[in-house]
């Protein structure tokens, strides 16, 4: 029997290896998690935006399309993905300053990202398209939202990339938490693809 | 890969030391910031069952309500706050955590063989969303309550002026993400925790229903959090996707619902299934019949499970060609559950069967599953659904799937690894009869339901014919003896924790790993590297009449590894094994099993 102190440290894996392992299975499955969420909301908008009994036109006839940032904020998010896979490529060659320097970067697209989601909401406000006008300014502001809120969990795993990165902890044989937080954030930029996609369409 | 450190197979640890789970370290911090999957699982345990008591008492409530037609204590609308928090209480905080969370966290890392589940970390992470979510449900009482039906329906509840549905809607958000991480955890686990010879198919059935149970929590459960989302977003500011008058579709908020909370009833009754078939082999000493179809079947189910949620709307206005297709994939379910049956019946025949309380409940739940699976055939046949559809003939289909086999499952569960987790053994005869109670009590209450529904009686009436009545009162008296049964279990329990004999390391005869470690276990499960044998081979289980406990030979386990017995495995070894395992042990485990485990 023995006095308590916080966590008690009880590794249920015999090496790292078997540990790094499990981490990345881990994250494919919470991967599917979040695909499942995306893939019920796009489905229900296509549901909803097929109904031919609609009471309602689909989008009112006044409102413009989808602000020009959205794209570019697609080209943003797409980049980071981009750098993210150079910061542990340069991981595996023992690039510890490369990788340090692509890991700063993708954490600044991803917070980009962020910055031009809020400006394409803001956008669309100012042209005064409201969240209850109809369908179509629903699907946008809520689809937007949903991911960019995954996005800002995203952005707290590539903070820490960032700093562990900066502090030499990653090399050819350590380098499990950018692969595990590439999974996530790669997986989330796919999903935005679709997303955007999804908002094209609907926007016509 | 290996979890153990050390590798000694022949010297396993079954003594009980000073040093175990429950006294490793002490102290209220110890167990709230615990990363032990024992102590977790205790601690859901202890958190479900008090769900239970104010889920149950809502039920008495109800039913209460229903003695007479017209006002007997309430008025209409709390009787509509009784059905709904009941209903909700009953799904989302007692039946989907019961098994996996609690029986399910306690027992599968051992099973397995590992030191514990792959993310302890996020394992306690589970347990305080757990306890998150219940803190809203229970917030959502003092708001107001809700009056919706546990399902949510659209409109219903983006218009009741009831003021707690925002509150037990961010409750039930918050208990998805809890089972959501509870099914990964073990996904992982399994995949990546097996010791040394821990191959699939030697993987005790209750792992397989776990592994099967996980798949659905990790793919049907974001669809809820996503739909109660939206639902939040429709009922907050008035706008949405469910919403006619906008163009949305309410019918969608029920298909949205439905494909998360029809798996949610495999994610109840498929682990479930998997004690029973521990428990159906264990306390009749004899090789679980058709070891693989068991294990693809749970599979099968969880397949299944995805893709009949339609049958909930046949009444819903969905197109004639839907409900059809929706008809006959409901059917196919039946296929994968009748093979589970046939093959617990079979490993019953001719096995020597203890008549212990965790095999009262196996066998309550064979008759009650049968009742409540055979009942399914009548709701997803389209014709005899549109009558049947909303009467009380679902409402007892549903409790004899739910109640009768998920929760007694669960319950039979809990008695088969009390001593496992406890150290205590408890008053075999009182439990035995608390079980016969709670048969009695359940069959009175909803076999009654079923004569209900199909002479018409809706389900959530608060008002009803007087030739109803005499059904009603035999439907109450029989909540009541359930009620009592489930006191007489309660007392049982407790009894065994303040009074009751230490419990060996084998109280049943059972082969798997968690029968080979000390009762109750060690901090870390195993102190040497467990032998992975046939965890259905009941022949190397003997008896010890001076110590009153089963230990399992090794040696014995060795010899049938170098000769195997047929090339069939498990159902090449299944008639040896039995035969072997009766000519044993038949006299001692009748003993053990009614005697010997209690003063």
């Amino acid at each position: 029997m023995s006095r308590f102190h916080g966590f008690p440290e009880k590794d249920p894996f015999k090496d790292t290896l078997s540990s790094e392992r499990a981490d990345r299975l881990g994250m494919w499955i919470f991967v599917i998690v979040v695909a499942m969420v995306f893939a019920a909301t796009i489905l229900g908008y296509i549901v909803v935006r097929l109904n031919p009994h609609m009471v309602l036109p689909w989008r009112a006839a006044n409102t413009s399309g989808l602000p020009l940032t959205l794209a570019l904020s697609t080209v943003v998010l797409v980049s980071s993905s981009a750098t993210l896979h150079a910061c542990l490529v340069r991981a595996r060659r023992g690039d510890s300053a490369g990788c340090a320097r692509l890991a700063n970067i993708t954490y600044w697209l991803g917070f980009a990202f962020v910055l031009l989601q809020g400006e394409a909401w803001w956008t669309m406000w100012m042209r005064d398209v409201k969240i209850a006008d109809d369908l179509y300014a629903w699907t946008f502001y809520v689809l937007t939202a949903l991911h960019v809120i995954h996005i800002v969990g995203g952005l707290f795993g590539l903070g820490t990339v960032a700093r562990r990165a900066s502090e030499g902890a990653y090399g050819p044989l350590h380098h499990n938490g950018i692969v595990v937080c590439g999974i996530y954030w790669h997986a989330l930029d796919v999903i935005w693809i679709a997303l955007y996609a999804t908002l094209l369409i609907g926007s016509r | 890969m290996t979890t153990i450190d050390t590798p000694h197979p022949e010297a396993l640890d079954t003594t009980a030391s000073s040093d175990n789970y429950l006294t490793h370290s002490r102290g209220f911090v110890s167990w709230a910031l615990t990363l032990d999957h024992k102590r977790i699982g205790v601690m859901y345990m202890f958190a479900v069952l008090g769900s239970f008591f104010v889920g149950g008492t809502f039920a008495l409530l109800l039913r209460t309500e229903l003695l007479t037609p017209g006002r007997t204590i309430c008025s209409a609308d709390t009787y509509n706050q009784f059905f709904t928090l009941h209903g909700a209480i009953m799904v989302f905080l007692v039946i989907i955590p019961s098994i996996p969370a609690a029986l399910g966290n306690f027992v599968l890392p051992i099973m397995l063989g590992a030191k514990d589940v792959a993310f302890p970390r996020l394992n306690l992470f589970s347990f305080y969303l757990w306890i998150g979510g219940a803190l809203f449900t229970l917030y959502s009482l003092l708001a107001g309550g809700f009056d919706t039906g546990w399902t949510f329906y659209t409109p219903y509840s983006t218009t009741t002026t009831t003021g707690g549905v925002v509150p037990v809607l961010m409750g039930v958000f918050i208990l998805g993400f809890s089972s959501i991480f509870t099914g990964l955890n073990f996904i992982v686990t399994v995949h990546k925790l097996r010791p040394p010879g821990m191959t699939w198919f030697r993987m005790p059935l209750f792992l397989w229903a776990l592994y099967s149970t996980a798949i659905i929590q990790v793919l049907a459960t974001p669809v809820l959090a996503i739909t109660i989302c939206l639902l939040i977003v429709e009922r907050v500011l008035n706008v949405g996707i469910f919403n006619p008058s906008m163009g949305g579709d309410p019918v969608l908020y029920q298909h949205f619902f439905w494909f998360y909370s029809h798996p949610a009833v495999y994610i109840m009754i498929v682990p479930a299934m998997g004690i029973i078939s521990e428990i159906i082999a264990v306390h009749s000493h004899r090789q679980i019949f058709g070891y693989r179809y068991i294990a693809f079947s749970s599979i099968a189910i969880a397949m299944f499970s995805f893709i009949v949620w339609g049958h909930h709307m046949f009444t819903s206005g969905q197109s004639g060609l839907m409900n059809t297709i929706f008809s006959f994939i409901s059917f196919s379910v039946a296929i994968p559950s009748a093979v589970k049956t046939f093959n617990w019946t079979m490993t019953l025949y001719k096995g020597t069967i203890s008549l212990t309380a965790p095999m009262c409940y196996g066998l309550s739940f064979l008759f009650l599953f049968t009742i409540g699976g055979l009942t399914g055939i009548h709701c997803a046949t389209l014709n005899t659904d549109v009558h049947l559809h909303d009467t009380y003939f679902v409402v007892a289909h549903f409790h004899y799937v739910m109640m009768g086999s998920a929760l007694i499952g669960m319950i039979g569960g809990l008695h088969h690894w009390w001593p496992k987790m406890t150290g205590k053994m408890y008053n075999e005869k009182m439990a035995i009869t608390a079980c016969i109670i709670i048969f009695v009590g359940f069959n009175l209450t909803f076999f009654t339901q079923f004569m209900l529904g199909s002479q018409g009686m809706p389900r959530r009436y608060y008002d009803y014919q007087p030739e109803f009545q005499s059904y009603h009162i035999v439907s109450t008296i029989g909540a009541y003896i359930m009620a009592i049964g489930f006191f007489t279990s309660a007392v049982c329990l407790v009894q065994s924790l303040l009074s009751g004999p230490k419990a060996p390391a084998n109280p049943w005869g059972g082969v798997s790993l968690e029968w080979q470690c000390a009762s109750p276990p060690p901090h870390d499960n195993f102190s040497t590297t467990p032998k992975v044998g046939n965890c259905y081979d009941f022949s190397v289980v003997r008896y010890d009449e001076k110590k009153k406990e089963y230990s399992v030979d090794h040696d014995m386990e060795i010899e049938h590894d170098a000769h195997p017995a047929g090339g069939a495995g498990a159902a090449g070894q299944s008639g040896q094994s039995g035969q072997s395992g009766q000519s044993g042990q038949s006299g001692q485990s009748g003993q053990s099993g009614h005697g010997g485990s209690h003063s």
